[in-house]
């Protein structure tokens, strides 16, 4: 069916004139007007798109490929608002480098795809365009933040999609809705433009990466965003590729749960099946192999780190009321609500330690993917759940029958987030209640090509996109 | 032998090359320098020779067996106390560290060695790098070697001090507020401060740091602006970590003298030069100019000197604060604690850095980041720009307490950090700064003069810095060396 190719197909076909981008924006329209209603995903249409598809250049790298964007994305004429109120009006005037560069190469962008307010949850609701739901299961969550793009792939109602990730929001709704997406390595895809304000420094683990209904897509988008910005000319990527190894000649590791966020026997499982795939086709894979630091030892330091980078987007009154809180706890308080208002305010030379913690993170994955290629791991801890808006305290994750911390999740978000590494998430199949269920494939860092391109092989064995049945 | 003593590491390894000498033998000169001078002015600090001699035998079998080991085959080097070399102390000046012997080689000094270069020494240092002077009380005070009575400059002063007083074929630094340029200004030679983070800084730290710290970087020194770029490029790219997917893409002038367009700034209310050294800017600039350069003295980034001053001021300090003692630290957040609201003295605004929030750190990094575009914007219309490093040329030893110390710029006393701001407009944005000398002023000491250029237009920076050599701007040796 037209609406669910893959984004490498359908430029294939815009190339070869076997369909006009003005027609298959025509079909994606109209879904959208048939479907989209119930899952809520495009949250703004592009007014001028009849005259961008007019101007689309079937001999350009994207042929003219109707595409949508993460509302977080700068997109000159578009509201970007993270899904924050008080910015309902914030129309941007320029684009960011990701919407510059693929409009350069001939996308045509036509609409913008739900986040939750701050781009902070593993949902996608906000009190300005209302909460999406996962076309597998509209009772659930998409996941989030970049939920809106894998609702809208996996109901096709856009061709690619372009999210962004920083606790695991490419690839937790890529996980949930049963798509492909990719976290890069940091700093490989600039950011610039990805932003509210007119913020330029880097975010720290923060990045932008791609999302598609196929593994190869993945490759189509990064090729055309990934390189140094204009001020970091003078640094050129050449990111290393599979080069004709195939499935056989792979050495995996696989971290199939952990004791810091134990994932669902249906999670587990399907990073074992993934790995007993690779084993058949000959690959040697290695199920105790880890680098050399613990889990608590990563979490924490992503934990500390994720918490004062998000605290410094915080209005002054909550920041000044954390500082408060932080004073009144006692060094000795361990708990989790005490580290973290110590993470959310702490000074720049305790930041610089944990920094230094991170660099040792890095050192060690370095001589781990010495000895092995890729890693397999879990996502999140369970498949896509029921929407949950209560107060985020009070929120838990139902992990085969025990309710664990909302947000302890995060671990295998941060696994590889922290450390810069990048991760492509794929889908496996549905599990027992009919919900997608992904896995990650974790690279050394700038083996980007290398995760993808496992992806591929991976999805020649079977495990692709499927479309949910109500959306066909 | 004598002819070889002040040569460039250039000139040096084609003699070594062309066997017309040996690197034993250029070796063994250096150590009679050094055994002849050295005491003096105390530049170089620490020495290996029997591990010296045998790396040079081996350069010179090499050779023999037509072996070419490399773009420094040969070259007798020292390096600043502050990078790690196997089987020498790494103290940064700081007592308690004096028996810190390094287990191996910083990643920049393996480079160095893989590139021909035969370490032979370490060069002094002031204590934490922190000072425009270099003494520490490990290895005591270095000496300028074109007047004893003043500093070298710092934190690289004993790495100029040994260029100089041709104690060495090469020199490594490094530099966070100048301590590559400044030295080399006070000596009269040249040193490059390369774009953030080009030149991998890994074992150029105290012991357990990885992390690069922000604005410092390290950077040769050198007789000539050739051996910059030969230097620069041998410890340039990627650490390992990085290493898989992503290389250097450097781009160079492409350009005759006559096509370049220069913009030149040489002084400013935020830190006024001295007229002496205001008129060597001036000189470069002109010579720029009669040989076809477009040149333009009002042109300006598009940002204010004080606001590239308080940010680098705050980046900077926030850095240092978190190299110094627990207790320390703790003393400084005690300070902050009393400090009025309204108070935006120095010291108040000081002491807030380097007791900075990670979140108020954000902020000036958001402001820099603002700095390091308004640049980027400035180079699209300048290929480089001129400017002074330091107020005046090297003033006399001062080892009073930072707070009494001023320098004294043409008669008027200003405050001993405010210099700085010289060395922060290209530090603090990340951009590469080339240091040429333009020869002694009327008191006999030299002036440097610096050249900035866009983010990884390092070799542009030495480039013009190599034209500008060919027009006379070149390295002279001190009287009585």
């Amino acid at each position: 069916m037209l609406a669910f190719k893959s984004a490498t197909e359908l430029v294939a076909m815009l190339r070869d004139r076997q369909i006009s981008a003005a027609e298959l924006l025509a079909e994606y329209q109209a879904r959208i007007r048939r479907f989209d209603d119930k899952i809520n995903s495009i949250i703004w249409q592009e007014p001028n798109v009849d005259a961008i598809v007019r101007d689309a250049d079937p001999k350009s790298r994207l042929a003219g490929l109707p595409m949508t964007v993460k509302e977080a994305y700068g997109l000159a004429g578009s509201p970007t608002t993270w899904g924050v109120p008080d910015l309902r009006n914030n129309i941007t005037d320029t684009d960011s480098v990701v919407v510059e560069r693929l409009r350069a190469a001939g996308a045509t962008i036509f609409g913008k795809s739900n986040v939750p307010l701050f781009l902070g949850d593993f949902q996608s609701y906000n009190d300005i365009y209302g909460t999406t739901n996962n076309p597998w299961n509209h009772g659930r969550t998409p996941g989030g933040s970049s939920g809106g793009s894998a609702a809208a792939l996996a109901a096709g109602l856009t061709a690619l999609e372009m999210g962004s990730d920083i606790g695991g929001s490419i690839r937790n709704p890529a996980h949930y809705c049963g798509v492909f997406g990719h976290k890069p390595t940091y700093r490989l895809v600039p950011s610039r433009g990805h932003s509210p304000a007119s913020v330029l420094a880097d975010f720290d683990i923060a990045v932008v990466g791609p999302m598609g209904r196929s593994a190869a897509d993945l490759d189509l988008a990064l090729d055309i965003v990934a390189g140094a910005d204009r001020v970091d000319a003078g640094v050129k990527y050449d990111l290393p590729r599979l080069d004709g190894r195939t499935l056989r000649d792979l050495k995996v590791a696989v971290w199939a749960n952990d004791d810091v966020s134990p994932v669902s026997r249906d999670c587990e499982s399907a990073v074992v099946k993934v790995a007993d795939t690779l084993r058949r086709a000959g690959a040697s894979v290695n199920f105790d192999a880890r680098p050399a630091f613990t889990s608590k030892e990563t979490n924490d330091i992503y934990m500390a780190l994720l918490s004062s980078a998000l605290a410094t987007g915080l209005a002054e009154p909550i920041y000044e009321a954390l500082k408060a809180q932080a004073a009144n706890t006692s060094r000795e308080d361990q708990s989790e609500d005490a580290r973290q208002v110590r993470a959310q305010t702490m000074d720049h030379r305790s930041w610089a330690a944990l920094n230094n913690m991170r660099e040792q993170l890095r050192w060690a994955w370095r001589s781990f993917f010495e000895q092995y290629d890729v890693l397999l791991a879990p996502i999140a801890s369970t498949a896509a759940f029921p929407h949950d808006h209560k107060p985020i305290a009070e929120r838990r994750i139902d992990v085969d029958g025990s309710p664990r911390q909302y947000f302890e999740q995060l671990f295998w978000a941060g696994l590889p987030g922290v450390s810069f590494l990048p991760a492509t998430a794929i889908p496996t199949g549905n599990n027992a209640a009919g919900l997608p269920i992904g896995i990650q494939i974790i690279g050394p860092a700038y083996g980007d090509r290398i995760t993808i391109g496992v992806a591929r092989l991976l999805e020649a064995e079977g495990f692709a996109f499927t479309p949910p049945p109500a959306y066909v | 032998m004598t002819d070889y003593t002040f040569a460039s590491a250039t000139d040096l390894v084609r003699l070594i090359k062309a066997r017309e000498i040996s690197s034993s033998e250029l070796l063994e000169h250096y150590f009679k320098r050094i055994d002849a001078h050295n005491g003096p002015i105390n530049a170089v600090i620490a020495q290996n020779r029997d591990e010296a001699r045998k790396a040079a035998k081996a350069a010179d079998a090499a050779l023999a067996h037509g072996e070419d080991l490399g773009p420094l085959h040969g070259v007798p080097m020292t390096v600043k106390e502050s990078y790690d070399v196997a089987g020498y102390k790494t103290t940064w000046g700081i007592p308690e560290m004096k028996d810190n012997l390094a287990r191996e080689d910083a990643l920049s000094i393996q480079r160095l060695k893989r590139a021909g270069a035969v370490i032979f020494g370490k060069t002094n240092v002031p204590l934490r790098l922190a000072d425009f002077q270099s003494y520490n009380d490990i290895y005591g005070t270095t000496n300028n070697p074109w007047d004893k009575g003043r500093t070298p400059g710092g934190s690289s002063g004993g790495s100029a001090a040994a260029l100089a007083a041709g104690l060495c074929g090469l020199e490594t630094g490094s530099d966070i507020g100048g301590s590559i340029r400044n030295p080399a200004h006070f000596c009269g030679v040249f040193g490059h401060k390369p774009t953030w983070n080009l030149l991998p800084p890994r074992g150029h730290a105290m012991p357990g740091v990885r992390t690069p710290a922000d604005i410092s970087v390290i950077g040769p020194l050198a007789r000539s602006a050739r051996d910059l770029e030969t230097a620069l490029l041998v410890m340039a790219g990627p650490d390992e970590i990085q290493s898989r997917g992503y290389s250097l893409a450097l781009p160079r002038l492409g350009k005759p003298v006559s096509a370049l367009r220069v913009a030149v700034w040489s002084d400013d209310p935020v830190a006024p030069v001295s007229k002496a050294v205001r008129g060597r800017v001036e000189s470069v600039a002109a010579a720029l100019r009669d040989a076809g350069a477009t040149v333009d003295d009002s042109a300006r980034p598009g940002m204010s000197s004080k606001a590239s001053q308080a940010a680098f001021q705050y980046l900077l300090q926030a850095t240092m604060s978190s190299r110094i003692p627990d207790a320390e630290h703790q003393k400084l957040v005690q300070a902050v604690a009393t400090l009025a609201a309204n108070d935006t003295s120095d010291r108040a605004n000081t002491l807030r850095a380097q007791a900075a929030s990670f979140r108020d750190w954000s902020r000036h990094n958001e402001a820099r980041t603002h700095l390091r575009w308004a640049w980027h914007a400035f180079f699209q219309r300048y290929d480089v720009l001129l400017t002074p490093i330091m107020p005046t040329s090297a003033f006399p030893h001062d080892h009073r307490a930072f707070g009494e110390r001023t320098i004294d710029v043409d008669g008027a006393k200003r405050p001993y950090f405010e210099q700085v701001f010289w060395a922060g407009l290209a530090g603090v944005s990340y951009l590469p700064a080339t240091i040429i000398p333009t020869g002694p002023d009327a008191q006999g000491l030299p002036i440097g003069v610096q050249i900035i250029g866009p983010e990884y237009g390092d070799l542009a920076t030495i480039e013009v810095a190599q034209i500008l050599e060919q027009r006379g701007f070149a390295f002279r040796s001190p009287p009585g060396y």
